[in-house]
């Protein structure tokens, strides 16, 4: 199957993508989804990426085909993904002699990495984010979520094209 | 459809024969930051850690002399005899001594 993905980035990002035809891979020690290739698959969300964090919004939004089969995709939203990553957790946690940090950045990033590492048929990992931070710490998380995508490499990358922002109406 | 079962069985494989260090050394190569439960010899210093609550400013969220439960009580952790910043992760060996209630 095809997925549709969206990346906004600025001009001379988007340049440079579309002249190498690859993406760089985000790396880092608090990436939501590991480290990958990261895609939104509602448009407006890569179009205000940047908006929302304090730096300018996108100007260029690149549009890509991700090719994968149904399963090499593991979405965290689902019962079952959900499933999975809460019995990983309990397997590794199990012993006594040691305990995880509570860094919630740092151990999603560290859980996925380890799925991306071990799991190599795991092509597309998904899950929804609050773009913002808890203000007031709730039972019920009552924050607005988006969906956001994660490619291991670009080899899953099908098509990739550009949208300009102002082209945009 | 993905079969968690198999991807546990991927992720985990030999993971649990794997020896206490080998499992902690393969963790931390991923990025998790653990801490060592038998690093901690007071049950005092435990159960503040194993409740997940911080001694950050030297204050932890317990039961004061009132039995008030959820009062804010002062801590202080010691090293040797020597008194050491609350602030601080608590060290090595470490005790931790109820000094007063705050509230």
């Amino acid at each position: 199957m095809y997925i549709t993905g969206y990346h906004g980035t600025t001009t001379a990002a988007a340049s440079s993508i579309m002249q190498q035809k690859r993406f760089d891979i985000s790396k880092g020690d608090r990436q939501w989804l590991g480290n990958g290739i990261y895609f939104y698959p509602d448009f407006s969300d890569a179009l205000n990426w940047g908006g929302t964090t304090g730096t300018t919004a996108s100007d260029s939004i690149l549009h890509v085909l991700v090719k994968v089969r149904e399963e090499e995709m593991l979405d965290m939203d689902t019962q079952e993904g959900k499933r999975f990553g809460r019995e990983l957790l309990d397997r590794i946690c199990k012993d006594e002699d040691f305990e995880i940090d509570k860094n919630a950045e740092v151990n999603q990033c560290a859980l996925i990495n380890l799925i991306w590492d071990r799991c190599r048929s795991i092509k597309v990992l998904c899950a929804s984010f609050s773009p913002e931070k808890t203000k007031v710490k709730t039972l019920l998380d009552f924050r607005t979520k988006r969906k956001e995508f994660c490619v291991r490499d670009n080899d899953s990358i099908a098509y990739i094209g550009v949208i300009k922002r102002g082209d945009v109406k | 459809m993905i079969d968690s079962n198999r991807l546990l069985a991927e992720v985990l494989g030999g993971f649990e024969r794997l020896s206490q260090t080998e499992k902690k050394q393969l963790l931390e190569k991923y990025g998790f930051v653990l801490e060592d439960n038998n690093s901690r010899t007071t049950s005092g210093a435990k159960a503040v850690h194993r409740k997940k609550q911080t001694i950050s400013l030297g204050v932890v969220r317990g039961m004061n002399s009132k039995g008030v439960n959820g009062a804010n009580v002062r801590f202080c952790v010691k090293k040797g005899g020597k008194a050491f910043p609350a602030k601080e992760r608590i060290p090595v060996v470490a005790q931790i001594k109820k000094m007063e209630n705050k509230d």
